[in-house]
C-alpha cells in the first residue's frame, strides 16, 4: 500500500513538473496573449483561433473563442506572432496584426482579428442566436448585404419630380440594370 | 346634339375622376417632401423625404440644383442615421456608407463597381473617417485585404484569398511600405511556408522549409 502511494506521489511530482520540463525544452514560455475576434459590429463566437509565428511559421498554439469572441493563449514563447481564425470547414478566414512578445513584453492583450463581415457570414459563423439581428432593418448586415439594390436617393428624386417639386429632374434609375 | 352631350358626359365623368384621383396622389406625395432652397441662388439644396409614408421624415438628400449629391438615411427610424448614399457626378450611385454600430456614425463604405457590383469595402476601424482597411471583392467573393495596422498612412499587411480562404499574408515589418515577409498557405488552412525580402529587392527566399501545420 506503502509502495503504491509512494508510486503515486512520484507520478503527481512528474505530472506537475511537466510544463517546466516542457518549458526547458521549448525555450521561454513566458508570456499569454488575449483579444478578441469581430466581423463588423458583432464577435465571431466559438471560433477555431491559431497563434503562429512570423518568424519560423510554427504553429504555437491554438484555442475556441468564447461565445463572445473572446480568446486567450498562455505560456507563449518570446517572438512575434499572428493570430489565424479558421471557419469550421478549415480555411483561414483572417489574421491579426502581428505582435511581438521579448524582454519586458510578457502579456500582449486587445489583439482584434477583425474579418470580413461578408466572409464571416458565408463561412456560417454569425447564424444562429445572431440570425435575429443580422436580418434587423438598418442592422449593419442587413444593409450591407445587398447595399446596392435600392437607391434612395433616385427614389426620393423620383417622388419630387413626380410630385411637381420645383428645380427637380427625375433621375435615372440606374440600380435596376446592375441586379 | 343629345347625343353628343351625352358622349362628352361620359367621357367627362371618368376624366375628372382620374384627374382628382392623380392630383390627390400628388398632393399627398408632395406632403411627404420638403423641398429646400438656396436663398442666393435660388437652387434646390435638399429634399427631406418620409420614406415610408408614417409621417416622419426619416430620409435626407442633399442636392445641387437638379444634382443628387448625397443621402442621409434613419431606415429603422431610431432617430441615428443608419445608410449614407454618395453620388458621382454622372448621378450613379457610387458608395454607400453604414455604421457598424448602429450609433449614427459612419465607418464603413461599400463601393461600387462599374457593373454595378460589390467592388470594395473599406472600413475605419477607429471609426475617425480614416480608412484603415480596404477588402477588394471579385465575384461577390472576397479577393484580397489591405490593412494600415500602424496607422501610419501606408499599407502594412496584405491577405489574399482564393476560394475564400487565406493564400497568401503578406506583411511589412520594416515600415517600408512594401510587404518583406510572405506566409503562403495551402488550401487545407495549412501553412506552406515562410519567405523573407530582407534586402528590400522585391525577391522572396523561403526562410524555413518543411515548418508548416
Amino acid at each position: 500500500m506503502n509502495r503504491l502511494v509512494s508510486h503515486l506521489a512520484v507520478m503527481a511530482l512528474l505530472f506537475a513538473s511537466f510544463p517546466l520540463i516542457a518549458a526547458a525544452t521549448r525555450g521561454q514560455e513566458t508570456g499569454q496573449v488575449s483579444g478578441w475576434a469581430f466581423a463588423g459590429d458583432r464577435p465571431v463566437p466559438n471560433a477555431l483561433v491559431r497563434l503562429r509565428s512570423i518568424g519560423d511559421g510554427h504553429l504555437a498554439a491554438s484555442t475556441t473563442c468564447d461565445d463572445a469572441g473572446n480568446f486567450a493563449f498562455v505560456a507563449v514563447s518570446e517572438g512575434t506572432y499572428v493570430v489565424e481564425l479558421i471557419s469550421p470547414a478549415g480555411a483561414i478566414l483572417g489574421t491579426s496584426a502581428p505582435f511581438t512578445l521579448a524582454g519586458h513584453v510578457t502579456a500582449v492583450s486587445g489583439v482584434t482579428v477583425g474579418i470580413s463581415p461578408t466572409a464571416a457570414a458565408a463561412a456560417g459563423l454569425l447564424t444562429g442566436t445572431s440570425e435575429g439581428r443580422l436580418s434587423r432593418v438598418g442592422g449593419f448586415f442587413y444593409l450591407l448585404r445587398e447595399p446596392f439594390t435600392s437607391a434612395l436617393g433616385v427614389t426620393v428624386v423620383a417622388a419630387a419630380a413626380a410630385s411637381g417639386v420645383a428645380g427637380v429632374v427625375a433621375a435615372r434609375d440606374d440600380t435596376s440594370a446592375s441586379r | 346634339m343629345t347625343r353628343l352631350i351625352a358622349v362628352r358626359l361620359w367621357l367627362f365623368w371618368p376624366l375628372s375622376a382620374l384627374v382628382l384621383t392623380a392630383c390627390a396622389w400628388q398632393d399627398a406625395e408632395r406632403s411627404r417632401l420638403s423641398p429646400v432652397y438656396d436663398s442666393k441662388t435660388g437652387l434646390l439644396t435638399k429634399l427631406s423625404y418620409d420614406a415610408n409614408g408614417n409621417g416622419r421624415i426619416d430620409t435626407w438628400t442633399h442636392m445641387h440644383g437638379t444634382r443628387l449629391l448625397r443621402v442621409e438615411a434613419d431606415t429603422d427610424e431610431d432617430s441615428r442615421i443608419d445608410r449614407w448614399e454618395y453620388y458621382g457626378p454622372d448621378g450613379e450611385l457610387a458608395k454607400v456608407g453604414l455604421s457598424r454600430f448602429d450609433d449614427g456614425v459612419v465607418d464603413t463604405w461599400a463601393v461600387r463597381g462599374p457593373q454595378g457590383e460589390l467592388s470594395r469595402i473599406e472600413t475605419s476601424s477607429r471609426r475617425d473617417g480614416r480608412v484603415d482597411r480596404t477588402e477588394f471583392f471579385a465575384k461577390r467573393a472576397l479577393a484580397r485585404v489591405e490593412e494600415d495596422t500602424d496607422r501610419d498612412g501606408k499599407t502594412d499587411k496584405w491577405e489574399i484569398y482564393e476560394n475564400s480562404a487565406l493564400a497568401i499574408l503578406a506583411l511589412d515589418t520594416q515600415q517600408r511600405g512594401v510587404p518583406d515577409r510572405r506566409l503562403i498557405y495551402r488550401a487545407d488552412g495549412s501553412l506552406d511556408r515562410v519567405e523573407t525580402d530582407s534586402d528590400g529587392d522585391g525577391m522572396f527566399e523561403p526562410v524555413n522549409e518543411g515548418v508548416s501545420r
